[in-house]
């Protein structure tokens, strides 16, 4: 009495080898596994033992070819022609020994011929019967045989999973428990889909469990659970060895068969051409008369007693290690387990005594009291029993590892399966939301199978090993280049039902509906379905900006932000990508306009102008990602810092590209002179001479752009910035403390602190009024690379008093400070625009600006605002001293400047001018032939 | 009844000639000849050609990369891994764009990133080490890398001070861990009492989407 179990399992495989036409050599595959394996397995199986069960594995090409009225005519056409040559060797033979031989042929044909007839051609409905009558369990494997880990969708491994039990349960009437993983290759998540198949069990190698985290406390001795629950069973390589080692193991003794000596080979060309290939090919014909012999090419007659005496001793043999094992090996609880795996065509095909000896090791099993075991009553048994590891990623071929698939000589294979997976998860997003078409549908399904046939990992094994490599490469590559024609069949809306009926009828595999189905992915279908709902005559914005609330810079983002909400509110739909802020979402619907906030793969490059590059990635990535679904109309961009992207955009979408230049680097720095200045400065010159239209905010920047970039006049539209008067409106109660006894007047300036925005300037001019004994203070909201030394002029001139460095102010803050000043004022040197000059009037206080940029045009001297000399100090004592003269007419101004920041300047009539301007741009492109 | 059109149809449906020649009740050696003749005829000789030329599109034929910004890391053996990769125009595009240079004259390198356990996000790797690849490469095995370890591969280019620029990022994979490695796994023990609501190790499959990027 044994102390443990003992499990065979077999794995009959075949890659699919059907042709349309006849004698292709690789069908032959199935003819000789038919005759030397799968129908001596059935001569088992009636023989074998009661209560004593094993598992064979079916993979669902077998099955396709095993059921194939095709293939099973022209296995007995090929059955009948050997017998045909049994006769005519009888005839020929004048040696005694060859007789014998010949004889045992004879008999063994017939009964071969008897047995597929008896279960009329259909092998795998004998196995049905058998696995009814509890002799054997049947499972299955993957659709084609992938090797499941290098699979790259999780979509494609369930189709894989998934379509092999629905073949299975085509042909055995049931749903298989367990189920072959391809090369015994598992790799983490696999398990996933196969307990979603309703698979219990199945089989990995020896290193998997022990590379496991934690190692099984049982080593191999028992069966493990996968983390998703599948129970997982090791080969033991020590008892399999015995069998399938090339040297040391059982079929390699002298006394069997000899494979390589087949009477194709040793008979005269006339006297044989009938039964070889047509086109003469020496090809084997099943009848080998010799036996090992030995280390010789001088072989001796194939004595079948022998080889039958043999497969005795090794059955005990076989037999006494696994009690050995047992026994050395012994353990609680539970019991030891040896599972014992092999490809079922070891037995007959390759070694002819296979089957005789797994009959014999039932028999000597029974008489020893050896139990056998199928993982499925092992489980019955011992479910509660089993430990939960964390295996890796592992397989049965050479070092356990998966070199054999994926080493220099067929690595380029897995480029072309990935982008099937990935263009049939693409064409199911599609096609969960289109009309239904029953004719595209039978394409989709047909690429999946093209995908699948291509997926086979015997491809890749056989390019490894070199033999039959060239059909392999050509199969492969058929199949991948059959899938691109559907696929373009579909694009180019040129499919037809004739086109399909050949595709499918040259590959006959698995003909079952829906297979794209499994294709599928829930949040593409709610993007296909929410995404269709939008109105189609809006026009679609993309909108480029590196900076957009909360991120706000300077004063672009704000803009960006005005300017996107109020296109929607007039009735476009408005994206805009920009980057990530920590803290906020990847995707809002912020007042309508969607926001999408990026992030570069170096999001902390020391460079900016390199984090800019890397950004832009990012930035067309989501632009052309989104494409996938929306019909963008045309793309708005913002300054240099997403030139990179918006013209990538542009060339790949093929849409116009309006640009808005908000500043300059030669304005900012009064020319160029640092090489990243420059750099910046050709990025600018790029966007704004591959965008097919540029905006400006003032006559100054257009004087700008036709000067310094050379850009004709008729490309650039001035559209000035616009502010909503809500965004200034000071509402809550107020908390600056404001004491008129102190000072005569409050200044409000506001602005990034860099060296163009003048606030130097100020100081100075505080100096002056201080000296001249007026009580005059100034506060300068905004932060900035100056205001170290802001600070330190203010210091070293003893001005605290007279001048406020407020820092970063919140909108509220800000809003409160204009409330409270008596008058706003922006010195600036540089502006292309200044549109918080705008928010100063808006927020009705007298603004004092630079004649300068587009300050100069905003403001009309004392009647809408004070202009005072940019970089001169004398020039804002002159202003404050205007102030304090006719405070009744600066009232007046003040109206003036409030009337014309809420209606010239007001986003509505702006964003109505933008949005007239897109479709200009629009019609001009597509009437240049489309631009295609 | 015209004897060949019955011939090839039967051929079509993928029977032999033999059988073809028993289901007509005809001998092997006439099915035969009707059939070479056919084909023979089949041959077109120009003058036949049809006036009405057809357009059928030149076949698809397998590329040796698809033009896709693409790079995919796969598991090999507990130390090496294998990537493949391929650019799209417009990331070509963008980098000559970006360093004004010509896509053949930049720089092409590969750079490894150890994030064993670690949300990974461009700056945070354990090790990272680069490898200057040969022009014209579009994969690399990976060897002599640590086993049980998880990996992150980026593809790039050099700026003109010799930082790294990554230009693609492929998928996280995983070598193997060494035999006999661990006895207890803290990570399984979470996972087994429900302690995690998702597995806390790398399970190898993406779950592609196509509008993955849109919300």
């Amino acid at each position: 009495m044994s102390n443990g179990y003992f499990s065979l399992v077999l794995h009959a495989h075949l890659p699919y080898v059907r042709h349309k036409e006849a004698n292709r050599l690789e069908e032959r595959w199935v003819f000789e596994a038919l005759t030397e394996t799968y129908i001596p397995l059935l001569w088992v199986l009636e023989d074998q033992p009661e209560a004593l069960s094993w598992t064979l594995s079916f993979s669902p090409p077998l099955l396709e070819l095993l059921n194939d009225p095709v293939i099973q005519k022209r296995y007995l056409e090929h059955l009948d022609l050997t017998i045909k040559l049994v006769k005519k060797e009888k005839k020929h033979s004048s040696n005694t020994e060859e007789e014998k031989i010949i004889g045992f042929y004879e008999e063994r044909y017939k009964r071969i011929m008897e047995t597929y007839q008896e279960f009329d051609c259909k092998v795998t409905d004998a196995f049905k019967r058998y696995m009814k009558l509890g002799k054997v369990n049947c499972i299955t494997s993957s659709a084609t045989h992938a090797f499941l880990p290098y699979v790259q969708t999780e979509q494609g491994v369930k189709a894989q999973i998934f379509a092999g039990v629905q073949t299975f349960e085509k042909y055995f009437g049931e749903k298989p428990k367990g189920f072959w993983l391809p090369e015994c290759a598992y790799s983490p998540g696999v398990d996933i889909a196969l307990a979603d198949a309703g698979i219990q069990f199945t089989f990995v190698d020896e290193e998997t469990l022990l590379r496991s985290k934690p190692v099984p406390s049982k080593g191999i001795g028992a069966p493990v659970y996968s983390p998703h629950g599948v129970a997982l069973f090791s080969r033991n390589q020590c008892i399999s060895e015995t069998i399938w080692n090339s040297s040391v193991g059982y079929p390699g003794d002298f006394d069997y068969r000899e494979f390589y000596r087949d009477v194709a080979y040793e008979r005269d060309n006339e006297y044989i051409k009938s039964f070889i290939h047509p086109e003469g090919i020496r090809v084997d014909t099943g009848l080998k008369y010799w036996r090992i012999t030995g280390k010789t090419e001088n072989k001796d007659w194939y004595q079948r007693e022998w080889a039958l005496n043999k497969v005795q001793s090794h059955a005990y043999d076989f037999c006494h290690r696994i009690t050995e094992y047992l026994h050395t090996n012994e353990q609680s609880y539970p019991p030891q387990l040896i599972t014992a795996p092999f490809d079922a065509e070891l037995f007959g095909h390759w070694w002819f005594e296979g089957p005789e000896f797994l009959l014999q090791t039932m028999k000597v099993s029974t008489e020893q009291n050896i139990t056998w075991i199928t993982p499925q009553e092992f489980i019955t048994k011992h479910y509660q029993d089993l430990e939960t590891v964390r295996p890796c990623f592992s397989t049965w071929g050479r070092n356990q590892t998966g070199e054999v698939w994926l080493n220099e000589s067929n690595a380029w294979m897995y480029r072309h399966l990935h982008h099937c997976e990935r263009k049939l998860v693409q064409l199911a997003a599609r096609l969960s939301h289109d009309e239904p078409n029953i004719v595209v549908e039978r394409y989709a399904d047909q690429m999946v199978r093209e995908w699948m046939l291509a997926a086979s990992s015997d491809w890749a094994f056989i390019i490894e090993g070199n033999s039959a490599a060239e059909y392999a490469k050509s199969r492969f590559q058929e199949h991948i280049e059959r899938f691109h024609e559907l696929d373009r069949s579909i694009e180019n809306k040129t499919y037809h039902p004739n086109e399909i009926a050949e595709f499918e009828n040259q590959y006959p595999f698995m003909l079952t509906n829906d297979l794209w189905h499994f294709f599928k992915n829930k949040h593409d279908e709610y993007v296909a379905s929410h995404y269709s709902e939008r109105k189609a005559d809006k026009k679609k914005i993309l909108m480029l900006s590196w900076e957009f609330p909360p991120m706000v810079v300077g004063g672009l983002a704000r803009h960006v932000f005005d300017l996107s909400r109020k296109l929607v509110e007039q009735g476009s739909e408005v994206y805009v990508i920009t980057s990530s802020v920590p803290g906020y979402p990847e995707h809002e619907v912020n007042n309508g306009v969607h926001v999408y906030r990026v992030v570069g793969k170096q999001p902390n490059f020391e460079s900016f102008f390199h984090w800019t590059g890397s950004l832009n990635m990012a930035i067309t990535e989501q632009a052309l990602a989104l494409a996938n679904k929306i019909d963008f109309d045309c793309i708005h961009a913002h300054d240099w810092l997403v030139s990179v992207s918006a013209l990538a955009i542009k060339k790949e979408l093929n849409i116009p590209l309006i640009t808005t230049i908000h500043a300059t680097e030669h304005g900012r720095n009064n020319g160029i002179t640092s090489p990243l200045q420059y750099e910046i400065n050709q990025k600018e010159w790029e966007l704004m001479d591959g965008s097919d239209h540029l905006i400006v905010c003032s006559d100054y920047m257009k004087n700008e752009l036709t000067g310094v970039f050379s850009i004709p006049e008729q490309k650039v539209t001035i559209l000035p910035n616009g502010i909503d008067p809500d965004q200034i409106t000071f509402k809550s109660s107020p908390s600056i403390e404001r004491n008129h006894d102190d000072h005569e007047l409050l200044l409000f300036s506001v602005g990034r602190l860099v060296k163009e925005k003048g606030f130097q300037t100020i100081i100075e001019a505080a100096d002056i009024l201080r000296n001249s004994g007026k009580h005059i203070k100034f506060v300068i909201a905004g932060k900035g690379p100056l205001m170290d030394e802001l600070k330190e002029m203010i210091r070293q001139k003893s001005l605290e008093d007279y001048v406020h460095l407020a820092g970063f102010v919140s909108d509220e803050e800000r809003n409160e400070y204009f409330a409270k000043a008596d008058a706003a004022l922006f010195p600036s040197h540089y502006e292309p625009f200044g549109i918080v000059a705008l928010e100063g009037m808006a927020a009705g206080k007298l603004t004092i600006v630079s004649d300068t940029g587009g300050l100069r045009e905003i403001i009309d001297h004392e009647k809408t605002g004070l202009k005072v000399y940019p970089n001169d100090p004398e020039s804002i004592v002159w202003a404050i001293e205007y102030i304090i003269r006719n405070r009744e007419r600066c009232q007046d101004i003040a109206k003036n400047g409030e009337e014309i920041a809420r209606t010239v300047f007001s986003w509505d009539s702006i964003a109505e001018k933008t949005a007239e301007l897109y479709l200009t741009k629009q019609n001009q492109t597509s009437k240049v032939g489309g631009n295609v | 009844m015209n004897l060949i059109e019955d011939i090839v149809k039967l051929k079509e449906n993928g029977l032999t000639l033999q059988e073809i020649a028993q289901r007509m009740n005809m001998s092997l050696g006439k099915v035969q000849y009707r059939w070479n003749k056919y084909r023979q005829q089949q041959t077109p000789s120009h003058h036949e050609l049809p006036s009405q030329p057809v357009l059928k599109e030149e076949k698809w034929t397998m590329p040796f990369e698809y033009e896709e910004a693409n790079v995919h890391l796969m598991p090999r053996t507990p130390d090496s891994l294998y990537v493949y990769w391929s650019f799209s125009e417009s990331t070509k595009q963008m980098a000559e764009h970006h360093f004004r240079t010509n896509w053949e004259e930049l720089p092409s390198v590969l750079k490894i990133y150890d994030v064993t356990d670690i949300d990974f996000f461009g700056h945070n790797a354990h090790r990272t080490f680069e490898v200057e690849l040969p022009p014209m490469t579009n994969n690399w095995f990976l060897q002599s890398l640590e086993p049980g370890r998880t990996y992150i591969v980026d593809i790039g280019t050099r700026t003109f001070d010799g930082s790294f620029f990554t230009l693609l990022r492929s998928n996280p994979a995983e070598t193997s861990p060494a035999l006999y490695n661990s006895l207890r796994d803290e990570k399984i023990d979470r996972w087994k009492h429900q302690i995690v609501d998702e597995p806390e190790w790398l399970e190898n499959f993406s779950t592609y989407s196509y509008y993955q990027k849109i919300r």
